[in-house]
């Protein structure tokens, strides 16, 4: 039968992790559902729930730093300049009651393709900070996230906070869904972006559901970099911006969606992004 | 099996659990409070709904471990508590249950929302709502319930 490890500190939690056979259970949002369908049962856990310290967001030098058990009922309600994205992917996720337990930390570990917040996190540049006991690593997330159910933690490591730049520009996230709540994402999208005097200074975009993890778009951006608003009315412009936007994801057919539906959402929600974040940036 | 202590709609309990038992398994086996249902056991159909400090969670997934020393609501504490008596009333006099199955994980939801926005739009009780599915498809009626308490 599988032990329950309770420590109250980080300390402790690395400590327990780095027994043998050990993982960490933070909501118990996708722990659970798991367990019912019968994965990680021979598991012992470490719970993360009592560690206050992983819960604060803090600004430092380097950005802010979201503790990763801060839950998405309190990350909805964050507001760091230039990453609404965050917040908004936060309120995107499941219902109250998963939003009330479900954690930041646990949905980049859970690895999910469809996750919500780590697109948004993408499009932020943001970092993961990984503690074991053997010291510390800060990783980017785009190089953290491997697969579907699969990251770069380590065996022993713990995810202990996530380091978010602060932005001058701003961003937007957008998901589809089958319906509005409790929806795992058919494509969702984050987009940061920063203008001067009319052209793009610069801009990420993530994409989620789209590819075996949540992907930075590079050849769309690329392009759209140093344009200006009304290239994005230029049909040429836009069918380069397509192919780019389509060479950058590689969605399959599913359950949820066909491959060419992802794929018409994924440019089609592109063009609305940039037109939302380009009536932010000219009214700032 | 380890000692946890809860208290459940305002009553002390210390029971024995086993290390990774679900809160709604806890509630139902162990303290033969059967009125919060297990409908996905998933998480996504809020059937199993309670309030553990106040927010609501699905029960269904809860690690029981981690609801220790916590104070926890379930529809039972209707007998008690004066805002879930006047909720159930409320669905009651909208015709807001059907075959009444997701009622108790409604009536909670509709308690935390209203706890957190006692004034909520039409928009706010559908988002609060959310995370409650009704098989018999009778949403606007539990709508109106919850209009008729602000």
């Amino acid at each position: 039968m599988s032990m329950f490890y309770q420590p109250l500190t980080a300390e402790e939690a690395i400590a327990y992790l780095a027994r043998e056979n050990t993982m960490a259970c933070a909501g118990g949002t996708d722990l659970y559902v798991n367990r019912k369908h019968g994965k990680f049962l021979d598991k012992d856990y470490v719970s993360l729930d009592k560690l206050q310290e992983l819960k604060q967001v803090t600004k430092k030098a380097d950005g802010w730093h979201v503790g990763s058990m801060v839950n998405f009922a309190c990350a909805e309600k964050l507001e760091i300049p230039g990453a609404a994205c965050l917040a908004m992917a936060a309120a995107e996720v499941g219902a109250p009651q998963i939003r009330n337990r479900g954690t930041v930390g646990g949905n980049i570990v859970s690895a999910s393709p469809a996750a919500d917040s780590v697109p948004a996190l993408m499009a932020l540049d943001a970092k993961v900070m990984l503690r074991s006991v053997s010291g510390e690593r800060v990783v980017p997330l785009t190089d953290f996230m491997k697969g579907p159910g699969k990251t770069d933690l380590k065996p022993g490591e713990l995810m202990t906070e996530i380091i978010v730049p602060e932005g001058k520009g701003s961003s937007v996230f957008s998901k589809a869904g089958k319906r509005n709540a409790l929806a795992i994402a058919v494509c969702s999208q984050a987009v940061y972006l920063e203008t001067e005097n009319g052209k793009i200074t610069e801009i990420r975009v993530a994409l989620g559901s789209v590819a075996p993890t949540a992907v930075r778009a590079y050849r769309a951006e690329a392009l759209l970099k140093g344009t200006e608003e009304k290239a994005l009315t230029c049909a040429e412009f836009k069918a380069a911006l397509k192919a780019a936007l389509l060479e950058d994801i590689s969605p399959i057919d599913d359950v949820r969606a066909t491959k060419e539906y992802r794929q018409t959402v994924a440019f089609r929600m592109l063009m609305h992004n940039l037109s939302v974040l380009w009536k932010e940036e000219t009214v700032c | 099996m380890l000692n946890i202590q809860l208290t459940v709609n305002g009553e002390l309990h210390t029971i024995l659990i086993d290390p990774a038992e679900t809160l709604l398994h806890v509630l139902r086996e162990k303290l033969g409070l059967t009125g919060t249902k297990e409908g996905c056991g998933e998480g996504d159909c809020g059937a199993c709904t309670i309030l553990v400090n106040g927010k609501s969670v699905n029960s269904c997934i809860y690690p029981a471990i981690q609801a220790d020393g916590c104070e926890i609501l379930t529809v039972e504490g209707v007998e008690k508590n004066p805002k879930l008596a006047r909720i159930q009333q409320a669905f009651v006099d909208h015709g807001a249950v059907q075959c009444g199955f997701c009622s108790p994980g409604m009536i909670m939801a509709t308690c935390a929302l209203l706890d957190e926005n006692p004034t909520p739009t039409d928009e706010e009780i559908r988002r609060g709502l959310s995370g409650n599915l009704c098989r018999c498809t009778g949403y606007q009626a539990m709508v109106d319930a919850v209009k008729s308490l602000i």
